[in-house]
């Protein structure tokens, strides 16, 4: 005797039913008035600016070439219209439109300090002298 | 940070990209092109201070920052700024600062 299988299928909703209570739910969210929740200094400020972290520790340079053994700390601001990233203990900095662009530019500048001191170790006055030593210490060259 | 007024040297946050090449130009920097233009001070074969500014010819930011690579205070900066501050003279700084050795003086022979 074969055995009967009785499949029960829950009918879908109407698509179009679904779409409709969306459209409808944000067209109500977008008319909520929100200023009264914000403070007012800032519901009267067009533009807030980029936020930067005062700090941030640097573990890549972005350049296959060179490792980070130590994370490199960054000192950041922001400068109206740019913002600041400073490797303090290299002199070094860079600076772009947002963080993540000064951030690439402070990576290609220490890169490109890290090459040139290598290739003149041997002339380094003594101020650059100390700078070499202390990049051997958070930078290691890929053989 | 707004630029400070004209004549308030002290309080600027930029200098500008013709600035910057006038100064190094002024003092004998050896200069090289690698995407940034890099420049450094050499003397008696030995590179002392290195700086260097993006390519493009607006104003550049982290004044003190370059001030700091060249080893200056703001008035030294102002007047390597100005082209007022010659070759010598920035030898003459670094001197003092350590960064060259000292000339000997006869004292200094004799004692030896």
């Amino acid at each position: 005797m074969a055995k009967v299988l009785e499949i029960y299928q829950f009918p879908k909703p109407p698509a179009v039913q679904r779409e409709n209570e969306a459209v409808a739910y944000e067209r109500e969210f977008l008319e909520v008035p929100l200023a009264h929740l914000l403070p007012a200094e800032y519901v009267t400020v067009s533009d807030l600016g980029p936020t930067v972290p005062d700090q941030i520790l640097l573990g890549s340079l972005r350049d296959g070439r060179l490792r980070v053994k130590a994370p490199i700390v960054v000192k950041c601001r922001h400068e109206d219209p740019h913002v600041i990233a400073e490797a303090v203990e290299f002199d070094e900095f860079g600076f772009g439109k947002n963080l993540s662009e000064a951030v690439s530019d402070l990576q290609h500048a220490v890169t490109e300090l890290y090459f040139t001191l290598e290739h003149e170790q041997d002339r380094l006055g003594p101020d650059l002298q100390q700078v070499w030593t202390k990049l051997q210490q958070v930078i290691f060259r890929r053989p | 940070m707004d630029k400070a007024p004209a004549g308030d040297f002290s309080q600027a946050v930029t200098i500008k990209a013709q600035e910057f090449d006038r100064l190094v130009a002024k003092l004998g920097f050896e200069t090289r092109d690698s995407g940034d233009l890099l420049a450094w001070f050499e003397f008696e074969g030995k590179i002392i201070t290195r700086t260097r500014r993006s390519k493009g010819s607006g104003d550049l930011p982290m004044q003190h920052s370059i001030r700091q690579q060249l080893k200056l205070n703001q008035e030294e900066f102002k007047k390597a700024i100005d082209c007022t501050l010659t070759r010598e003279a920035y030898i003459d700084i670094l001197r003092v600062k350590g960064l060259l050795p000292k000339i000997p003086t006869p004292q200094d022979k004799t004692s030896s």
